[in-house]
């Protein structure tokens, strides 16, 4: 391989550990992700409102931008609307895991989905 | 640290922050994906670092993150916050790698530099905007971007470094062979 000569021996120690230790987050987060039944929406870092998963509504949450749209829908929520510019919150799409989080960092909204099976792990292995 | 006082060097540090400069604002009309961009500017501040030092690449940073921001109009705005931190702090800790070891290739300087660059900006995200800590979930995440985006910048400015070093300068740094 060509490109492998602009590698330090280094560098290729760097880049292994740090996907292995990414990967082994990663799969720790799966892991620990069970379906969630409940969602926690913040505004500033303040709980303002709590919904249920399993029942579908749509509320709207008051930012210092305006007002943020919420819908729960089929165990999942999401950010349908939002007076931010990049809209990024919309493409995060539906949440339905315990501990997927959308974050509207404009207008300081972040929406958490909790609860799920106990503590959120499925077992412990000893 | 490199006391050059030529004009041949000021031209360069001058085209380094130009070209990171043009390469930020370029990348910036096609998002990969919204929040996510590989930070190709950041070649400018590995070849200043390699070749002229921390003193220029902190000036060719400041000068890609205050003008770039400038130009696609995003000057004191959150995203602008997220990106100075991350970029001062990418620059930051890759000239502190570089001054205390030289094991490391352009490669893993730059893998370094980009995984700091992501955590900075999630940690300034956490401070200034969501005090979260749901927000940890996203740390292997992050670091897994910055190791893929630190791999392609390190090999550009590798490979820049290897064909046109000499008209660049003189590296303070290992330049790897053609």
């Amino acid at each position: 391989m060509k490109v492998l000569r602009y590698f330090t021996r280094a560098d290729i120690v760097l880049i292994t550990v740090l996907v292995a230790l990414a990967g082994a987050g990663i799969v720790f987060a799966r892991r620990a992700a069970v379906p969630g039944n409940h969602v926690v929406v913040e505004v500033d870092g303040r709980r303002v409102m709590e919904l249920s998963l399993d029942q579908d509504v749509t509320t709207s949450v008051t930012g210092p931008l305006g007002d943020t749209v919420i819908i729960v829908r089929d165990k999942g929520v999401f950010i349908s609307d939002s007076p931010c510019a990049n809209k990024y919150c919309i493409h995060m799409g539906p949440l339905r895991r315990s501990g997927e989080v959308a974050v509207c960092v404009p207008n300081r909204v972040v929406v958490i989905v909790t609860g799920g099976a106990g503590t959120g792990f499925d077992g412990v292995v000893e | 640290m490199n006391r050059d006082r030529s004009p041949r060097r000021l031209v360069a540090v001058s085209m380094l922050a130009a070209g990171g400069l043009v390469v930020f604002v370029f990348e910036s009309f096609f998002p990969v994906l919204p929040w996510f961009r590989p930070g190709f500017g950041n070649i400018a501040t590995i070849l200043a670092l390699m070749f002229f030092g921390f003193g220029d690449a902190l000036k060719v940073t400041l000068l890609r993150i205050v003008l770039g921001a400038l130009i696609i109009g995003r000057l004191f705005t959150p995203l602008f916050v997220f990106a100075a931190a991350g970029g001062l702090a990418s620059v930051l800790v890759m000239a502190m790698v570089m001054r205390s070891t030289r094991a490391f290739g352009p490669v893993g300087v730059s893998v370094i530099g980009a995984v700091a660059h992501n955590l900075v900006q999630m940690y300034v995200a956490y401070l200034l905007f969501v005090r979260s800590t749901e927000l940890l979930i996203f740390i292997p995440v992050f670091i897994a971007a910055g190791v893929v985006t630190g791999i392609l910048t390190g090999l550009v400015s590798a490979v820049i470094a290897a064909r046109a070093g000499t008209r660049i300068g003189h590296a303070g740094w290992p330049v790897p062979d053609r």
